[in-house]
């Protein structure tokens, strides 16, 4: 019986160690890679032309990022537009890698964590900014627009990985929560963002 | 005193069985200790006995010491919450205690907080107090402890306070991380013109840090080493998104910064007004005031609260907010609005009667009913305030847009009034608004509708008037009658009865109908006395007749014409009053004189009435306006008074012309056959069927003069041939200068040069204009003969040919001297006159200057024709220039370096040849030099002629490359 109880009190507290290391992993971090073999169904059939697709909307971000983030930094005031190195720099650490000289079905898959990473911190940016500065509708109009395109872009990517290479399933990490942050940190934080967003988008775009 | 707080301590001990227990363990020997236990409580009982004892028989207060102290921090506000139980307190039994709180910074000594707080304490109760700190609590450390006393008057003085509590430290920098650098408060929200507390906290003072606000450095003081403080006073509104205070850390470059949200003052609603429309709903308004500018950041929110029925409401609108009311259990209703956000709180108040703010609704199904020429009921319909509340109304009655008639009724629930005094035939527009009538607050608003009375006969007569023309034997009579006006017709008038009745035969009446508008009708009559009675009928009855009687006399008895002058109000027309009874007069006129249509006009008079004044939009300038005034008799018969004629505006000297443009759509119009050099003015107008149109401006022209215009006709072409001369000689200046003022030929330029450098002979001289003598020719060359002696000897005196003629040997009509210069330039030569070019050999040409035979046949052969062609009497001399030899300029280089002969015979001779010489000249040859054979004598001794060959030249090349040689009679030759 006390072997029981002791048996049952180790389970118990690995249990509970279990479950106070799970509750450490907080919202910004990668979720935990899950390999799935499941079949690769798409529900309406992809483009011919993905490939080219995929291009077209690259060229489209690359050719609206640097517009993006001067209008972002700007609208923060100072010290960001003339401290850009030290405020905007992208030493986003969680940014998800790009290896340009991959295959084409690596360079996918990383394409995919990319965009899948961009796109909910975009969201976070463009909640922030409503706030934040309400009356820069132009910076709004192109937080909007960008997160639009990448979405296209996330379903070509995944169209692609599942009809060419049966990928169905890629793990993938978020950025940063920045509901809690301090308001001046969320303009930061956007702002590194925005510029590791420009700076990656056009390695990936020369790659495809 | 020591003594008992020491006894309570080991009271306190000895009530914790979990100490002595510890006790127990640490001792390791639980016999003594037991025996020691037993002792010990003993005496300590003994001595709680005692000191109960003592504490009644002193009354000294109980030492009720703050427990369980807990604090809170609450960063953004800046807030410390402590909270504490009082231990020892009786069950169920309050006492008003006084705590004491203080708080340290940085270090415990620092004191920067002292406060006394004082309440009653129940017993287990939770006590609670908060601290606003101005530093931000991230910036440094804090330390609070607390201690108490009792403040209940049961207690008689001196009270005492009980032992402090341990120093609570509040460290919220340990939860920063190891961030090098940070800066506090996070998104502060303040109102603007507070004053704000910014710090940063570095983990290294040996940085180097620098802070900066709207972009300018700001500097603070050092709190500590690693503290720096920055006291930002009356901060301004600046921006709804906040303002950015960073600060920058060297080395490294660290930028850590903090967002400032300062708003605008919350201010306080105003006018905060509450009505009810049904007695059932009270709306409450109010103006929100100015926005914070911060609505993100500071919503603000709005709260009514009523204090008899202690009812709130939080209000989901920023401008009003509904209550719903109980008129049957309360009449008085005590509001307090509250609107407030994170920084402030306002409060207004409203204290009213219901039935004292009632804004009844508009009115309902308005009508008019008996609508009849004069009045009509209007009814209405009130919404019910309550029971039996009496609302008082407002009818308003506009007709023609302006209010005629205002009235109040009361009502209850329908309204009714009868609206009197009104036009027939008219549309009134009728409104009415309704209030409370025990307790007048706001008017309802307007409901109206508008309704029209019906129609009465007409009141008056048509006013009537007639032309008579006689036609072949017969009367034609146009009967005119003028529209009754509004108030005139009553009604919309249908037709006109026009009812002849024949005065001289048998009593028979005809009756013409004539449908409206119609304004006239024309009547065939016999000569017979007529009588005609004319009435205007609309759809309720007849108008009065108007009558007029035509006589069988026409009565055109003559009547002399007065003038009259127009003005620019018109004409003013007066006569003289008739001693017979007349019951009125009439004024005739035509508006259009010299159209036959005519278009008559005329004017009802009073019998009273001896003047007037026609005026008329159709009156023109410069036309002739006919009037007659006719009187009306007791019989209605008109018979004529006066004429009158004038001008409404006499035109001096004028003559109005009038063009008729019978298509519409012709945009211009050539007005021909105009004088010259006048004046006229033009107006163009549209006419229809019905006439013309109103005067328009005048256009005023002046016609050009006629000479002017030949003036003008003559001048411009020749101004345009000159101008066309000049610029053709500009263009062709070069060849115009060519033909008729040929180049100098410049002595420089002569092939004679080249021959001269040709033999090598380095002394070329040129002439000295100082050695000019210009009425005589230096004969240089002798004869063949003494040429020789010439360059072998001394230089002899020069010999002059003069060429100008004195009075003694001048024996010709007119001199004409001829120099050319055979050298060059034979075409200057020829062109200048017909003075034939130079030999074209060479040998031949300096054979001349050898040979005289040859210069005279070379002559004869040339100036014979040339001067031949020169008409007799002219005083011009053709100038044959001789280019100089520059072996004979030289003079002093003559012993020297003697010429050839042979080259000094290269210059030709300067010759003058007499006009007046109908046969080949005789002309001496210069070598025979005789100045008595010159026709142009010298003008005076001192003056000599260039006859050296280098002054000569000299002269040419300074004075004559562009120019010529020119010698005048009875005068010097000169250089141009």
């Amino acid at each position: 019986m006390k072997q029981c109880r002791r048996i049952w009190t180790i389970l118990r507290e690995f249990l509970s160690l279990l479950l106070v290391l799970h509750c450490t992993h907080g919202a910004g971090s990668p979720l935990p890679i899950t390999p799935v073999n499941a079949t690769c169904a798409t529900r309406h059939p992809c483009h011919s032309n993905l490939m080219n697709q995929i291009r077209n909307q690259l060229a489209q971000l690359n050719g609206s990022a640097n517009a993006l983030f001067i209008l972002y930094y700007t609208a923060q005031g100072e010290p960001f537009p003339n401290n850009l190195d030290k405020l905007c720099g992208p030493n986003v650490t969680d940014f998800p890698p790009f290896h340009a000289n991959g295959t084409e079905k690596s360079r996918l898959v990383e394409l995919y964590r990319i965009i899948a990473y961009l796109g909910p911190s975009l969201g976070n940016i463009t909640r922030d900014q409503k706030v934040l500065n309400p009356n820069a509708l132009s910076l709004h109009s192109k937080l909007n627009a960008t997160a639009d395109i990448m979405r296209g872009l996330l379903s070509n990517v995944l169209c692609r990985l599942c009809n060419k290479y049966h990928v169905a399933h890629v793990d993938v990490a978020y950025g940063p929560d920045t509901s809690g942050k301090d308001v001046f940190q969320k303009k930061k934080l956007g702002c590194q963002l925005l510029g590791k967003y420009k700076q990656v988008i056009a390695v990936v775009a020369q790659a495809f | 005193m020591f003594v008992l707080r020491g006894v309570q301590r080991h009271l306190r001990f000895a009530q914790r069985p979990d100490l002595n227990e510890k006790f127990y363990k640490m001792s390791g020997k639980p016999e003594p200790m037991a025996v020691f236990s037993v002792f010990q409580t003993t005496f300590l009982l003994a001595l709680l006995s005692l000191r109960m004892y003592q504490s009644q028989v002193f009354s000294e207060p109980l030492p009720l010491a703050p427990k369980s102290l807990e604090i809170s921090i609450d960063s953004t506000h800046q807030r410390l919450h402590l909270q504490w139980r009082v231990h020892n307190l009786a069950y169920h039994r309050e006492l008003k205690m006084v705590f004491q709180i203080e708080i340290s910074r940085i270090k415990t000594s620092n004191v920067i907080w002292v406060e006394n707080y004082s309440t009653t304490v129940k017993w287990n109760q939770v006590l609670r107090w908060s601290w606003e700190s101005q530093l931000p609590l991230e910036c440094t450390q804090h330390f609070v402890r607390m201690r108490s006393g009792a403040a209940d008057a049961q207690i008689p003085e001196p009270r005492f306070w009980g032992d402090w509590t341990s120093w609570e430290e509040v460290a919220v920098q340990s939860s920063l991380g190891h961030h090098p650098l940070s800066v506090f408060p996070k998104d502060k929200l303040v109102e603007e013109g507070s004053n704000v507390t910014v710090c940063y906290v570095s983990r290294s003072h040996h940085n180097n840090i620098s802070c900066y606000l709207e972009g300018i450095q700001i500097h603070g003081e050092q709190l500590d080493p690693n503290v720096c403080v920055f006291h930002l006073n009356n901060v301004p509104f600046i921006r709804d998104t906040g303002t950015n205070m960073y600060c920058k850390m060297d080395p490294g470059g660290v930028i850590k910064g903090i967002v400032l949200f300062v708003s605008k003052v919350f201010e306080e609603p105003k006018d905060f007004s509450c009505e009810t429309r049904d007695l059932k709903t009270l709306s409450c308004t109010w103006d929100p005031g100015k926005d914070t500018g911060l609505l993100t950041q500071l919503s603000p929110s709005y709260t009514l609260f009523e204090s008899f029925s202690g009812k709130k409401v939080i209000c989901t609108h920023k401008s009003w907010c509904d209550w719903q009311a109980a008129p049957d259990s309360q009449e008085m209703y005590n509001f307090t609005l509250t609107a407030g956000n994170d920084l402030r709180k306002r409060s207004v108040h409203l204290l009213f009667n219901l039935t004292h703010r009632v804004h009844p609704m508009a009115p309902f199904n308005v009508l008019f009913k008996n609508v009849s020429p004069t009045n009509a009921a209007m009814t209405w319909r009130v919404h019910s305030i309550g029971n039996y509340s009496t609302l008082l109304c407002q009818v308003e009655l506009y007709g023609e847009g302006k209010v005629i008639q205002k009235q109040n009724v009361s009502v209850v629930a329908n309204g009714e009034l009868l609206v009197r005094n009104l036009e027939p035939y008219t549309e009134y527009v009728a409104q009415v608004r309704c209030a409370h009538a025990s307790h007048f607050w706001r008017w309802s608003e307007w409901t109206r509708d508008n309704f029209t009375t019906a129609e009465a006969a007409p009141s008056e007569a048509p006013d009537v008037w007639r032309e008579v023309k006689s036609v072949q034997g017969h009367r034609v009579v146009t009967l005119f009658w003028k529209p009754l006006s509004k108030l005139q017709a009553k009604g919309k008038i249908l037709f006109y009865n026009v009812v002849l009745e024949n005065l001289d035969g048998p009593s028979t009446m005809k009756l013409l109908s004539i449908p409206a508008p119609a304004n006239c009708t024309e009547l065939a009559l016999d000569h017979h006395s007529y009588q005609i009675h004319v009435t205007a009928n609309n759809s309720v009855g007849t108008s009065p007749a108007a009558v007029i009687t035509l006589s069988r006399d026409p009565g055109n008895k003559d009547v002399e014409e007065a003038r009259v002058k127009g003005t620019k109000d018109g004409f003013s027309l007066s006569w003289k009053p008739q001693p017979r009874d007349v019951t009125g007069y009439i004024v005739e006129w035509c508006e259009h004189p010299r159209d036959p249509r005519c278009d008559l006009q005329w004017k009802s008079l009073g019998p009273n009435t001896t003047s007037t004044v026609v005026s008329s939009d159709a009156f023109r300038p410069g036309v002739r306006y006919n009037f007659r005034i006719y009187g009306i008799s007791t019989e209605r018969i008109p018979y004529l008074l006066e004429k009158k004629t004038g001008y409404s505006q006499e035109l001096d000297g004028s003559v109005c012309c009038k063009y008729k443009i019978d298509n519409p759509k012709q945009k211009t119009f050539v007005v021909q056959n105009l004088q010259p050099a006048s004046f006229y003015e033009f107006f163009l107008t549209p006419y229809t069927s019905a006439g013309e149109g109103p005067l328009g401006t005048f256009t005023k022209v002046t016609t050009q003069d006629e000479y002017s215009r030949i003036l003008i006709r003559i001048l411009v072409p020749m101004i345009l041939c000159i101008l066309l001369l000049t610029i053709l000689c500009y263009l062709k200046s070069q060849w115009m200068k060519e033909k008729c003022y040929p180049d100098i030929p410049d002595p420089y330029k002569s092939s004679v040069l080249s021959l001269i450098k040709s033999k090598e002979n380095p002394r070329l001289t040129i002439m000295n204009v100082k050695d000019c003598v210009p009425d005589a020719i230096e004969v240089i060359n002798k004869r063949e003969g003494a040429r020789k002696s010439l360059i072998e000897t001394e230089p002899t005196k020069p010999t002059y040919l003069h060429l100008l003629p004195t009075e003694k040997s001048y024996p010709g009509p007119g001199p004409c001297i001829c120099f050319e210069n055979f050298t060059y330039n034979q075409a200057a030569s020829e062109s200048c006159g017909p003075v034939p070019g130079p030999p074209k050999e060479q040998p031949s040409q300096l054979g001349l200057l050898t040979s005289s035979e040859n210069v005279l046949k070379a002559l004869g052969k040339t100036y014979v024709n040339s001067l031949g062609e020169i008409p007799a009497g002219e005083t011009n001399l053709n100038y044959v220039s001789q280019l100089a030899s520059p072996l004979c300029g030289d003079k002093s280089s003559l012993p020297t370096n003697p010429p050839e002969p042979a080259l000094c015979s290269e210059y030709k001779m300067q010759m003058a040849i007499p006009m007046g010489l109908a046969s080949p000249p005789s002309i001496t040859p210069l070598d025979e030099g005789a100045a008595a054979h010159s026709p142009c004598p010298p003008r005076s001794s001192g003056s000599r002629c260039a006859a050296h060959g280098e002054q000569f030249a000299q002269v040419q090349s300074e004075r004559g490359r562009a120019g010529r040689w020119t010698l005048h009679p009875g005068w010097n030759f000169q250089c141009q």
